[in-house]
């Protein structure tokens, strides 16, 4: 019998776990004080300060974490998360998709921010010059070697290793990558009708592939020969020197909170033609802008939410959304993102009422 | 036992039914498990399966999710799961079989205690730590290695041959602790009767006790098999994560596993993730061949034997020896050879040894030495900081850590050891055989596959089980969709469920009969002598096995990945998304931020700390056990 009651005292508080976590739930509900959400690594960053910021001041936990954003999407129309992040705004099937789940998707723009080329050259410490086109060549498995001719001819006077380049790219469906390829497609018509825009291209038989915007500057820090392509502020935390490009107008540019500003503010002038930015409202392809210092891998990112919101949890996500897109935008230029232009505040201001609250 | 046996009351026939009942029901629990684990595998993969050649899947190399036509084709994966679980068998079972004889027959005790200690930690070791050493110190030095060897210029060291290597680290001990197990199971009467025989003390290791553990040994092959294959998060940190098919050494490539860790969570289209889980099935199934194949093999050699028609001879003498008895005529050369060749093997078995235990060194040393620096107090009193601010610690993950694991223990153990009772002592019920075929099968169920299930019926339960829970108003209680830690404890326990049932089963075989025959002449009944005799005796048995299985599901980050998910903030309830350390081990190992790489590596070292802990507790437990066992005997 003393073994009986031994067992049973095993599974006494496994049951009273079990009811305490109920019961705690049950009263959690009642007043939000977490939202979930997850995605895009493009994001995270900031995110994460919002998160630490908006703790202290409203004592509501944003559990955001980084997934990538075909993840986040999904996880926000499977109602697994209260909202996702997507460097890309959601195509027509994942938009089908998500209808058929709980309704219409508002896309919210939240920061903009600039898509870095990072390289691990031995012996290179400058800062390489590079357009679209030999991007496109390196990423095609064109451009195997770092002293390739064409790197070479927009880099005169630079030493150039004879050693091999390993492209990187990421292993999960992202908004980057969507960002980056967006780009290519413009400059490389080779691109375009070989690898095209996507979230999860199918690469050549070249590279390697990674996870997150984190995972590809580790491995182009760690591994020489390697060039990979990340969010600014992943690009700097890495330490690895990074391209200039030149934009549409034939201008050598830096990516920096300005040359994304002035991109922004060029894609903003023009109503977007193409989808996935007709789709949507307030969405924007930054990519390839006609501008003198328009830096040319440039994107946005959108939080994603169902326009139908349960009360609590949608009051409290509305309330942060309008907090972050606000006041938020101030801890942009230290992480290296930049703000958001006003008007399209006031616009997102007015985007977020629409949703509804029940 | 201490109690006078006059004290006793008389037996009462319904406690014993009762038991009897409980026992059969946890039996009936894994059937029930595993039918819903195929169940819902099949469902859920069944929009591609039935369409199998227009999504082309077993005929093409071609994985495109995201573009159309919609392409799923599979082998780049089938290959790299194929190819990196092959190098690490050709390394790991010569090596732990090897190592497993040197123990058991040439060690002396102090070294046989030694490293078969070290070996269970080898064990212990989550899969998450092996990638993040192997992407910080097995694979730079490929690097080297490939660039010496002329390979191509542009690789980094990841690849097929460095996930290989890295499986083979971590099934080695797998292969050795169960074949030590069944060296030392051979009765020692074999052993005297070889020696008297003449036979070196290889001789002997090669003759009788190796093939009278044959069986066990291939049971620890296929068992060493199921995980490699299965293996997740090391393999997906070091193969490269390419869609494409090169079949050099040096080549990137992709497994089953790592493909659905990566892409699970984010499959947009039904297809698409229908797709996934026909790969997890597949995985399944190449699995529950595995486990069949062993089987099947074990049933061929279940007399264990001796080859008595090599004759005596053939222990000392050449094949050809006229196999007739009388006084054994041996030539000096003959005997010099003998002699020699069992001195060179003793070496070789002794360097299986060596081989085994030093990758152990090597991790413990690098991630000592790395965390130790990176360790600081705010590691265990603080959250994670924002980026850009320095400090910040990861008490939440360890706490969220903790309570799963536990929680997963307290459900699997009880059921699991009940079951093995079932097993053993009801072993004229209908069922008990499926039950043991189920659960063997179970136990070769990859970690990830096991991730889909519980993904799949608590996480984003199709509209079918979703409705089903929503009309019972406790299972939408206890299960609510969405990533909750409930969902890794489900994941986690059904893991060690298998693990338990085992172990407990084949300590409980190895209590002698006599202890039994002396409990029932004392008259206790069959339950009394199960839980008075039967299972304290096989205690330490069963709680290596524990041991074993709390070690791994510890360190199981895929599993958490697809149904606990995570989190920045303190573990709330069990019906939210709970951090995990493991999870941060990975996630920050791959960064590029100084700062989350030193925490990374603080992670590393805080786990790998406390799972030593509790190996070096359990044993300590374990040894009192024993020899409160012995006295009992």
């Amino acid at each position: 019998m003393r073994s009986l009651a031994f067992s049973l005292a095993i599974f006494a508080p496994l049951t009273a776990l079990l009811l305490t976590s109920g019961c705690k739930r049950g009263s959690v509900d009642g007043g939000v004080d977490r939202l979930s959400g997850g995605g895009a690594t493009f994001v995270d960053p900031i995110m994460q300060r919002w998160s630490s910021e908006y703790k202290t001041a409203k004592n509501v936990e944003v559990d955001y974490k980084k997934s990538g954003s075909g993840n986040g999407i999904q996880q926000m129309s499977g109602k697994v998360l209260d909202f996702g992040c997507t460097d890309a705004p959601m195509n027509k099937d994942e938009t089908e998709n998500a209808k058929t789940e709980g309704g219409e998707v508002v896309h919210v723009p939240v920061i903009m921010g600039a898509v870095a080329i990072i390289y691990n050259v031995p012996g290179v410490k400058e800062q390489l010059k590079l357009n679209g086109d030999v991007i496109a060549k390196i990423y095609l498995g064109e451009i195997t070697l770092w002293n390739d001719p064409a790197i070479a001819a927009l880099n005169p006077g630079v030493k150039l290793p004879a050693s091999g380049l390993t492209p990187v790219y990421r292993s999960e469906s992202s908004g980057t990558t969507s960002i980056f390829t967006e780009f290519l497609s413009k400059s490389s018509v080779s691109f375009k009708t070989k690898i095209g825009i996507s979230k999860n291209p199918k690469w050549p038989k070249i590279g390697t592939g990674q996870n997150g915007n984190d995972g590809i500057a580790g491995h182009v820090q760690r591994n020489e020969g390697c060039i990979g392509y990340v969010e600014l502020y992943y690009a700097k935390k890495s330490e690895m020197p990074y391209a200039i490009l030149k934009n549409r107008r034939g201008k050598d540019v830096l990516p920096d909170t300005e040359n994304v500003a002035a991109a922004a503010k060029g894609a903003m002038s023009e109503t977007p033609t193409k989808e996935p930015y007709t789709v949507h409202s307030l969405t924007y392809s930054l990519t390839d802008i006609d501008a003198d210092t328009a830096y040319p891998i440039c994107g946005m990112s959108y939080a994603v939410l169902f326009k139908n919101q349960p009360a609590g949890k949608g009051k409290a996500l509305v309330d942060f959304l309008k907090w972050a897109t606000t006041d938020g935008q101030k801890f942009a230029k230290e992480l290296e993102y930049s703000p958001l232009p006003t008007e399209l505040q006031t616009k997102i201001a007015a985007r977020l009422d629409e949703v509804k609250l029940d | 036992m201490s109690e006078p046996v006059a004290a006793q009351k008389p037996p009462s026939p319904a406690g014993d039914v009762i038991f009897r009942l409980i026992c059969q029901a946890c039996g009936m629990f894994i059937l029930l498990v595993a039918a819903a684990l195929l169940g819902i595998l099949v469902w859920q993969s069944w929009d591609v399966l039935s369409r199998i050649g227009e999504y082309k899947m077993f005929t093409s190399t071609d994985w495109n999710p995201d573009q159309r036509p919609r392409v799923f084709g599979s082998w780049v994966f089938i290959y790299g799961t194929l190819a990196t679980s092959l190098i690490a068998m050709l390394v790991a079972v010569p090596l732990g079989v090897g190592s497993a004889a040197f123990l058991s027959e040439i060690a002396p005790p102090w070294i046989r205690k030694t490293c078969s200690f070290l070996i269970e930690l080898l064990a212990a070791i989550p899969s998450v730590v092996y990638g993040f050493w192997g992407l910080f110190f097995l694979t730079p030095g490929l690097q080297k290695l490939f660039l010496l060897l002329g390979g191509p210029p542009n690789t980094s060291g990841q690849g097929i041959l460095a996930a290989g290597l890295i499986l083979a680290i971590m099934i080695v001990p797998y292969v050795t602790a169960i074949s030590f197990d069944v060296c030392r199971a051979v009765p020692s009467s074999q052993r005297q009767g070889s020696l008297a025989l003449g036979a070196t003390r290889w001789q002997m290791i090669w003759t009788v006790v190796l093939p009278y553990a044959r069986p066990g040994i291939i049971a620890a092959c296929f068992l060493a098999l199921g995980r490699a294959l299965g293996e997740t998060m090391a393999v997906t940190m070091l193969i490269g994560n390419v869609r494409y098919i090169d079949f050099s050494l040096f080549a990137s490539g992709d497994s089953i596993a790592s493909v659905i860790a990566n892409q699970l969570n984010e499959a947009g289209s039904r297809d698409h993730r229908s797709a996934l889980v026909a790969l997890g099935l597949v995985l399944f199934l190449i699995t529950a061949m595995t486990n069949l194949a062993a089987r099947f093999l074990i049933r061929q050699g279940a007399k264990p034997r001796v080859r008595v028609n090599r004759g005596p001879q053939s222990l000392t003498g050449p094949a050809n020896a006229p196999a007739e008895f009388g006084p054994l005529v041996v030539s000096e050369s003959q005997w010099k050879r003998t002699a020699r060749e069992n001195r060179v093997m003793t070496w070789v078995l002794g360097f299986c040894q060596l081989a085994t235990v030093v990758p152990l060194f090597l991790i413990l040393g690098y991630i000592g030495v790395r965390g130790a620096s990176s360790l600081d107090w705010n590691f265990f009193t603080e959250l994670p900081k924002p980026p850009g601010q320095l400090g910040g610690g990861m008490i939440h993950a360890i706490v969220g850590s903790g309570i799963i694991v536990l929680l997963a223990s307290v459900c699997a153990v009880p059921i699991g050891v009940l079951t093995a009772v079932y097993l053993h002592e009801y072993n004229t019920h209908p069922l008990t055989k499926p039950v043991r075929f189920v659960t063997e099968l179970l136990g070769g169920v990859p970690s990830i596959v096991i991730g889909i299930f519980a993904y799949a019926l608590l996480v984003k339960p199709p509209a079918f089980i979703a409705s089903l829970i929503a009309s019972v108003p406790i299972l939408s209680y206890l299960m609510p969709s969405g990533f909750t830690a409930w969902a890794g404890v489900f994941a986690l326990g059904i893991m060690m469920l298998p693990v338990v049932v085992r172990t407990a089963e084949e300590s409980m075989k190895l209590v002698p009969a006599s202890l039994r025959q002396a409990s029932y002449a004392l008259g206790a009944t069959q339950r009394q002598t199960v839980m008075r005799v039967i299972l304290p005796a096989s205690l330490p048995a069963i709680t290596t096995g524990v041991l074993l299985a709390m070690g791994r599901i510890a360190g199981e980050t895929a599993p958490l990945i697809l149904t606990t998910a995570g989190s920045n903030f303190w573990p709330r309830s069990l019906y939210d998304r709970t951090p995990f350390l493991p999870g941060y081990i990975y996630e920050y190992s791959k960064s590029a931020d100084a700062d989350q790489q030193r925490q990374a590596w603080a992670a590393a070292l805080v786990l790998l700390s406390a799972i030593l802990l509790l190996n070096i507790l359990i044993r300590v437990a374990a040894g009192r056990r024993v020899v409160a066992a012995s006295r009992a005997d």
